[in-house]
């Protein structure tokens, strides 16, 4: 939940409904702000920044790229995901959560202005390319569902044109406002997913695994796309049957049609977050796996672990639903091939893979495949 | 600045009892210095601290113990008067860290002395002209909490054992498991990069497997092992490493100790250097052959086609 005990808005930024109607669901009356120094400097000045600054808000504009790519990296092949930057930070608390160390510091912001929205999507509403488009990279897409009328504004938005679409990624159960909107198909809700244990001890303040899937179905009975995300995956005894079951959870609640895809990855981590989760959560023994250095120099599980592990889900995968697109986010060839018998290996190939997805599920342009 | 004097002193007024002034470790060999002395004199008088009955030692704890040790009835010293002790302090880490680079644990047996009359922004604002080194706020405090640890520390830094990063990683540690880290460091030697593994590794292990460090250390190669300064205390640390690493990491040990005997079964001559991608995550091998001539290219060369065949190498590459 939104619930911050400062919010700070930027002097210049006009009090438009979008912003009113922000500031009238957060309870501290807004502090007006030149710039970010002063956010920072209160943030910076806690004992414990990143918890802190969940309950800081800053409303202001986003002064870089609203429209930005998946900063995936060259050797493990990424879907090519397109990113609408329009919060960071999260008020949820995940021990593995990479924005932990992303930011410097971590900043609860939202970016306001719907006109520069419209502007930037515009010209991808008007192309010649697929795309799909998601605002979860930097925040959780639906934190801001009670408050904003940002998804609101988004869902219709995207319900008006058949050349991307928008994925709506959380770990909350923020839907309601969105259910009874003209979506045209054109929105996908989707949720990372994990083993109840996982969620109970390593996502503090999220929705648990059954009220997530409860989620996901009432989703899919207003007609909407729904997609999971198996990401982060932890290994630990007893992993293996602990996700086969949430995979069978999932499709207790969803038909595989309703899926647009799946994706799966195992933990990874950049080095230096592995003392902040260790500062954070001393509980958690999730940096402790057997990691090694990958070739993006982030720490992963040792290979064959990996391999071993998506081998067991992809098979369930297969028995279950087998026309679902289920892809690796960031894996490379050999894990690829001894997972699925295939390697997207192409430029764009797997990008084209999903694209075919959205496609299919969402109704998107087929003929710009 | 103080008035100091220079006085020939029986060495029977000096209370070498009183290391409160002491930075340099205890356990000293004092026979070379001895010997010197007895030939040539101190060289550089000691500085004594004047006391209500005895003089107290600022600086020159060895030397005075070596001219004890060789028999001198009076020493030459430096005096200084009573009543400043903070300035005696000062002094005493002042004599030792401008004629040389202070050890580990002299840095903080200096820091914790120096405590006793300034805080730590004093001591860092002062830091160059008293350790003749730069010292941040937060590295003193971080001295002063090693010093507040038991006092086996100070022991094990000064035989090299314990390094002051080591230290640092144990201070916000429990009491028993510090203590515990303690007596593992007391029963080998390793460099302080493997001291940090050792300590990481083995805090993960024990947070992993929820167990204590004293078991873990019981289950070790080290188990039921006291210190011992005859043991080869470098090949116990190995030992201890390899111990840890397998066992914090036995999936990458086994893959990599399968390769190691893939390879060996090559029997590849010193010309010729076959290594797997690192972490076995990539996927590129790599061959490095050496040849100083046409003969021995071509030996090579045919050696090289004839791995194609060897049941090591293809096992090596399907992975």
């Amino acid at each position: 939940m939104i619930n911050p005990t400062r919010v700070f808005i930027d002097k210049d930024l006009n009090l438009t409904p979008e912003i009113e109607y922000l500031i009238s669901r957060v309870k501290p009356t807004p502090e007006k702000v030149g710039d970010s120094r002063p956010v920072y400097d209160l943030i910076n000045q806690a004992d414990d920044p990143v918890g802190f600054a969940k309950k800081v808000l800053y409303i202001t504009s986003n002064k870089g790229a609203l429209i930005r790519q998946c900063p995936g990296t060259s050797y493990y092949t990424c879907c090519d995901y397109t990113i609408l930057h329009c919060g960071t930070f999260c008020t949820m608390d995940c021990a593995y959560c990479i924005l932990q160390a992303y930011f410097h510091p971590p900043v609860l912001q939202y970016f306001a202005g719907f006109d520069h929205y419209t502007a930037a999507l515009e010209p991808i509403f008007q192309g010649n390319n697929i795309f799909r488009i998601g605002t979860g990279e930097y925040t959780d897409s639906l934190i801001w569902e009670p408050v904003s009328l940002m998804p609101r504004f988004l869902v219709e938005k995207f319900a008006a044109q058949d050349r991307a679409v928008l994925e709506l990624k959380t770990k909350t159960v923020n839907i309601d406002t969105l259910l009874d909107l003209n979506h045209n198909r054109k929105t996908i809700l989707s949720w990372s997913v994990n083993t109840p244990e996982m969620i109970a001890s390593q996502e503090r303040g999220t929705a648990g695994l059954a009220a997530r899937l409860k989620a996901a179905a009432k989703a899919v009975s207003k007609g909407f796309r729904v997609a999971f995300h198996f990401d982060p995956i932890f290994l630990y005894p007893g992993c293996e049957n602990a996700y086969e079951n949430v995979i069978e959870a999932i499709f207790n609640h969803v038909r595989p049609k309703d899926v647009v895809w799946i994706s799966i990855g195992t933990f990874r981590f950049m080095p230096h977050l592995k003392s902040i989760i260790e500062a954070r959560f001393p509980e958690s023994t999730i940096p402790y796996g057997e990691f090694i250095t990958g070739l993006d120099n982030k720490m992963r599980y040792f290979k064959p672990l990996r391999i071993a592990m998506y081998q067991r889900l992809a098979a369930v995968f297969r028995q279950i639903a087998p026309d679902v697109a289920v892809y690796f986010c960031m894996e490379d060839e050999e894990v690829w091939m001894k997972t699925f018998g295939f390697f997207p290996g192409k430029p764009k190939a797997l990008a084209h893979m999903l694209d075919r997805a959205a496609a299919d599920r969402c109704g998107l342009d087929n003929r710009l495949l | 600045m103080t008035e100091i004097t220079v006085t020939d002193i029986p060495v029977s007024e000096i209370d070498l009892s009183d290391t409160g002034f002491r930075i340099t470790g205890l356990h000293h060999d004092i026979e070379h210095l001895s010997a010197s002395i007895s030939q040539y004199g101190i060289m550089v008088e000691p500085l004594v601290f004047c006391g209500s009955d005895k003089y107290s030692v600022v600086s020159g704890f060895r030397r005075i113990e070596a001219a004890r040790y060789a028999g001198l009835s009076r020493i030459t010293c430096r005096v200084m008067p009573a009543g400043e002790k903070s300035v005696a302090a000062m002094a005493a880490v002042i004599e030792n860290a401008f004629s040389r680079e202070l050890t580990p644990a002299e840095l903080v047996r200096a820091t914790a002395l120096l405590f006793r009359f300034m805080d730590a922004e004093s001591i860092a604002k002062n830091a160059t002209a008293i350790f003749n080194r730069p010292l941040n706020t937060a590295y003193i405090n971080t001295l002063a909490r090693i010093h507040a640890m038991p006092d086996s520390v100070l022991d094990l830094m000064d035989e090299g054992k314990i390094s002051i990063k080591a230290c640092k990683s144990l201070v916000s540690m429990d009491a028993e498991t510090m203590t515990e880290f303690l007596h593992l460091f007391s029963l080998i030697k390793v460099s302080s990069g493997i001291q940090m593994e050792i300590i990481a590794w083995a805090k993960e292990i024990c947070a992993l497997e929820k167990m204590s460090l004293s078991t873990l250390i019981q289950e070790s190669p080290l188990g039921g092992k006291e210190s011992d300064e005859h043991r080869d205390m470098s090949a116990l640390g190995k030992q201890f490493k390899a111990f840890l690493a397998q066992r914090r990491f036995p999936a990458v040990t086994a893959a990599k100790n399968q390769a190691q005997e893939h390879i060996k079964a090559l029997e590849l001559d010193s010309g010729l250097q076959l290594a797997v991608p690192e972490n076995f995550e990539g996927l590129v091998y790599a061959m490095q052959m050496e040849f100083k001539n046409m003969d021995e290219f071509k030996t090579r060369l045919n050696r090289l086609a004839q791995l194609a065949d060897h049941h090591d190498f293809k096992s090596l590459l399907d992975r």
